[in-house]
């Protein structure tokens, strides 16, 4: 029994968003669905002295996320049907589309808003790891796709040793559902929960 | 509150359904408290298909919310995991239980003590639905959710609206003089009461925890003031249907007990759905989520 894990490296990480169009092209994703997606996180103020000049405290660093693959995956919780569900032996969540009532109760308690509901496929959708791709010894598209070697993947053992359990904002604290990311966070990145750090393409990401 | 109204279908399954259960406390208590004859009892069962009707419409919205409506029996699979399981289940052993009591009632034949026993039966089964209704939005991960206030303000809902659509069926059965008889009148005021404390306090209390939240997205100061008006509106509605359940067991003309009847059922409609219309509006996660 093997979980796996993915791994950030907010040091590596340009936001070129390869990895959300690989993953896109790959899943045969439409418009308006991707299972990777890459958030602008931006904090601080600018403000203007009283000799007219300005000084800015303003920072903005990319976060590719995914599924987290959690160990308590929210999503599988309060799943009624049951159609939400993790592989025993990789740890890997997935869609059982036949059991799927298409409900959203997954979308509304996934913290990493990573399920989400395609009504023209009436079922939940979402990252499953590429496990097709694990089972044959490769890596999710995602992850080889990226051209700076910001992501990675692999047991849970080996991943861990690269990076905090995703302690980056703006995600919240592990201890909600003990996500499957570990992320080796950039020189202006906040901890996990701090809420000084904004999303700033909502309109792209959520 | 534009996500909010997105999730019309489930507002709509949170108002009506546990209005129409609610509706049978109100009957239970005419049960036990009042004076009927058979021919008003037959009346009352007759109109007893309004209360039924709130709690088919609210479960046949509900479906209206799912993507495969066609896989729904499958929700008993998360029977005691799965909070939306639980509700269901609850509903489902309500909606059992109503029909067969309503359907041995339009029959004609059923004992005095059966009637009254099913009825409280009944009565209970709509308060454990009602909560556990409210329960299945408590999911650790949605901070401004994750609160005892949500179930509470469903029961809450459940009683107004049922007092509501109670005093509805009774005024409608011509039992204008039993609503205004002391047990009765004070059983209504009584449930009326509870109700527009939990229902009212109930939000009031969720938004209140929901003003001091934030994540990364968006902060919960400016989702309860985004929905403050939808709440002032939905509470003042509320209370209004209040009122005229209060001029409805005081008696007067049937027709005016009738109306006062109808008015309170309305406003009940209009208060509660504003209210979880409001609910939705404020929904707070720990991390990336929002209702779309």
């Amino acid at each position: 029994m093997t979980h796996y894990a993915f791994h950030f490296d907010g040091t590596r990480c340009t936001g070129c968003k390869t990895c959300e169009m690989a993953c896109k092209d790959y899943k045969d994703l439409g418009l308006g669905v991707a299972y990777r997606k890459v958030y602008e996180v931006t904090l601080g103020e600018t403000k203007k002295a009283d000799d007219g000049t300005f000084a800015s405290t303003c920072v903005s660093y990319p976060l590719s996320l995914a599924c987290n693959h959690c160990e308590n995956p929210a999503c599988v919780k309060v799943c009624p049907t049951g159609a939400m569900h993790q592989d025993a032996d990789t740890g890997l969540v997935s869609v059982d589309a036949d059991k799927c009532i298409g409900c959203g109760y997954c979308h509304m308690a996934c913290p990493y808003n990573a399920p989400k509901v395609d009504r023209e496929k009436g079922h939940s959708v979402k990252c499953d790891g590429c496990k097709e791709r694990v089972a044959a010894g490769e890596k999710p598209v995602c992850v080889e796709a990226c051209p700076a070697r910001a992501l990675d993947f692999g047991p849970v053992d080996a991943m861990s040793k690269l990076g905090e359990q995703a302690d980056i904002a703006p995600l919240p604290a592990k201890s909600y559902t003990s996500p499957n990311l570990y992320v080796k966070p950039s020189k202006d990145a906040k901890p996990a929960g701090d809420a000084s750090a904004k999303v700033v393409n909502p309109l792209e990401v959520m | 509150m534009e996500a909010a109204f997105a999730e019309m279908p489930l507002a709509l399954f949170s108002t009506l359904a546990p209005m129409g259960a609610g509706a049978f406390v109100i009957l239970a208590a005419a049960f036990l408290t009042a004076k009927l004859d058979a021919e008003a009892l037959g009346r009352i069962d007759r109109l007893t298909a309004i209360p039924v009707a709130f709690v088919i419409v609210g479960f046949i919205a509900a479906f209206f919310h799912l993507a495969s409506p066609a896989n729904a029996f499958g929700v008993f699979a998360g029977l005691g995991s799965s909070p939306l399981s639980n509700e269901i289940a609850a509903g489902v052993v309500f909606c059992v239980v109503m029909v067969v009591y309503w359907a041995w009632a339009l029959t004609g034949k059923m004992p005095e003590g059966v009637r009254k026993g099913l009825a409280v039966v009944l009565a209970v089964l709509a308060l454990v639905f009602a909560l556990f209704t409210g329960m299945a939005y408590m999911i650790d991960t949605i901070a401004s959710w994750n609160t005892l206030a949500g179930p509470v303000q469903i029961l809450g809902y459940a009683l107004v609206g049922g007092a509501a659509l109670g005093v509805l069926v009774l005024a409608l059965a011509g039992c204008a003089d039993e609503l205004k008889a002391g047990s009765l009148k004070t059983a209504v005021l009584a449930v009326l009461v509870v109700g527009l404390v939990c229902g009212i306090g109930g939000l009031a209390a969720q938004a209140m925890a929901a003003n001091g939240l934030e994540n990364a997205l968006y902060s919960g100061a400016d989702m309860v003031s985004s929905a403050l008006m939808v709440i002032v509106a939905g509470v003042v509605c509320l209370v209004a249907s209040g009122v005229c359940d209060v001029f409805a067991v005081r008696g007067g003309g049937a027709s005016a007990v009738v109306g006062m009847g109808v008015g309170a059922a309305v406003l009940a409609v209009a208060g509660i759905l504003l209210m979880r219309l409001a609910f939705y509006a404020m929904q707070v996660s720990v991390g990336l989520s929002m209702l779309l």
